[in-house]
């Protein structure tokens, strides 16, 4: 059985009785493309720097390639791409001296494939990485992490700061990763990008895992939010008698609900009702994301 | 140059590395300059040094308190504070910069995210400050090869390489100690901070306990006792000594690989 290139089990970091994470227990599967998502603070940077071998856990083991981070170290690091969120390149080497120098601590980069990487993302590589803006320092970071077409790729806010047309490059580069079996986790807080990139999503939340599933499983369980106006008196019994409606609110002639699950059995009680207005919402992930962070119980 | 972490260290510092030769350089000419007017008038200075207070005369001189010969010249202008000072200065900044300067400028992360061991870093960078140290040391020792003759202060080759290598060895000791604080804590401040404070112990040390028979033997607890305490301008190089100086350079490298290996780097 080929290991998971990413599992955490039972996974604590606590800074002196300060909790960071507690008790993460998640897996990234080999060619998978996986969102970690949450808020500042909630423990996504603690997660990523366990996995990359910066924090000793305090309790609980993480796993890349099946190898224990605390045992592996260096070797698992060959296999590995990274990009910390913020990103902090050697300010006054430019980028091709910077190129050098982790090309050769890496050892095995295929300079031509790293010079279309710096072709794609339209870096400057002759120019010192102190002279660069907080975006193209990003792209830089970004040559670094996919330059030796790592197994892994731990991405940390990847795309703070970057335009429009080079996060369009960056997700074509993600998926090109999966296209060739191997694997991106990608932390965020912008929810339609890990929409957009990823098979699977993580949210952690005050230092927990929430849940990790499908984006469509997620978005399934979204709820959305319902606006309809009658022409006549509201049916508020019956709406409310519908499997997944909630918070409904009536004024006047006005409802308003949320609604979590197939939306039919709604349609075809308004059918038999003067609608004069309808007004749903799809459910985006954010909706998701709200769901579970919305109620401390909704995990 | 870029090609391993020592070599990128020595990168950075090429500038710096540079400018502290040409200094080092100037200086050790403008001190040999002077040394033939200080020998016409040998016995007023003589005469001043003899009044200083015991205590004061071995801060500045050490044991050889004929400042006007070229051997005590050289070692009470130079090698007794100056030099010695001066290559702390040099290794301080370097070696307390070295690992806690990149967990400062949040570099480390990104270092440490190659396949590299946090082990090696930390030798390569003391690796790195030996090998500026060199440069430095061997500067100081050009200079001096180069000037001492035009000037009168005629030692020797031998004699210049001995002191140098002692204050080489010296300079390593102080180095891997600020190297090892900073890996330890990450703070920049604090490894240079302790590691000075140290050192200044160290002179303290040294230039009192000799004052009296009964405390004596506390300057061997100085590491500058196993710099200058042999006299190697007069007598060559001490293997005991430099023996002892580089034990305690491997002792400050292993206790800093340890600390460094077992913590958590700093965001």
């Amino acid at each position: 059985m080929v290991s998971p290139a990413i599992a955490t089990e039972h996974l604590t970091k606590r800074y002196g009785g300060v909790r960071g994470i507690e008790d993460v227990t998640f897996e990234v599967g080999t060619g998978q493309v996986v969102g970690f998502l949450g808020p500042n603070g909630a423990g996504k940077t603690t997660t990523i720097r366990t996995l990359m071998g910066f924090l000793r856990p305090t309790s609980g083991v993480a796993r890349l390639f099946g190898v224990d981070v605390a045992a592996g170290g260096a070797a698992l690091r060959r296999r590995t791409g990274f990009l910390a969120g913020d990103v902090s390149l050697y300010p006054r080497f430019t980028g091709e001296e910077l190129f050098t120098y982790l090309g050769s601590l890496r050892g095995g980069v295929d300079v031509a494939f790293r010079d279309a990487l710096v072709e794609r993302l339209q870096v400057d590589p002759s120019r010192r990485i102190e002279d660069l803006s907080h975006g193209n320092q990003q792209k830089i970071g970004l040559v670094q992490a996919f330059m030796h077409r790592p197994e892994l790729v731990i991405l940390d806010e990847p795309t703070q700061g970057l335009d429009p047309l080079v996060q369009q490059t960056f997700h074509e580069l993600v998926d090109e990763t999966r296209g060739d079996g191997r694997t991106v986790l990608i932390s965020s807080h912008v929810l339609s990008e890990v929409e957009r990139l990823c098979d699977e999503v993580g949210i952690i939340r005050d230092g927990r895992i929430v849940v990790v599933e499908g984006i469509e499983d997620l978005r399934a369980r979204a709820f959305r939010r319902v606006h309809v106006r009658f022409a006549a008196e509201v049916p508020a019994e019956a709406l409310r008698a519908i499997e997944g409606v909630g918070d409904l609110v009536v004024d006047g002639t006005d409802a308003r609900c949320t609604m979590v699950g197939p939306i039919d059995p709604l349609v075809k009680l308004l059918a038999a009702h003067h609608v004069l207005d309808l007004v749903t919402e799809r459910p985006s992930l954010e909706e998701a994301f709200l769901t579970y962070y919305g109620s401390p119980d909704a995990a | 140059m870029l090609r391993s972490v020592r070599g990128a260290a020595l990168f950075e510092h090429r500038r710096g590395l540079l400018g502290w030769s040409i200094g080092i350089a100037a200086f050790v000419l403008l001190s040999l300059a002077f040394y033939p007017s200080i020998r016409e008038n040998a016995t007023q200075f003589q005469a001043v040094i003899d009044q200083m207070p015991a205590a004061l005369r071995s801060v500045f001189l050490g044991e050889v308190t004929d400042i006007t010969s070229p051997v005590g010249y050289l070692n009470g202008r130079l090698f007794a504070s100056t030099m010695p000072v001066l290559v702390l200065v040099f290794v301080i900044g370097w070696g307390s910069r070295a690992v806690a300067g990149e967990e400062e400028a949040h570099t480390l992360d990104l270092l440490l995210s190659m396949p590299v061991t946090r082990r090696r870093v930390f030798l390569e960078k003391f690796a790195a400050l030996a090998a500026g140290l060199g440069v430095v040391c061997l500067a100081t020792w050009a200079s001096l090869a180069i000037f001492d003759i035009p000037f009168g202060v005629d030692v020797g080759l031998g004699a210049l390489a001995a002191v140098t290598v002692h204050l080489f060895v010296f300079g390593l000791v102080f180095g891997a100690i600020g190297l090892a604080l900073g890996a330890a804590s990450g703070r920049r401040g604090v490894a240079a901070g302790i590691t000075s404070g140290v050192a200044a112990l160290a002179f303290i040390l040294s230039s009192i306990a000799p004052l009296s028979p009964d405390t004596r033997w506390l300057q061997t607890l100085s590491p500058l006792y196993y710099y200058a305490g042999s006299t190697p301008l007069l007598h060559g190089v001490d293997p005991l000594h430099i023996g002892v100086l580089a034990l305690l350079t491997v002792a400050a490298l292993a206790g800093g690989t340890w600390a460094f290996d077992h913590r958590d780097l700093r965001a």
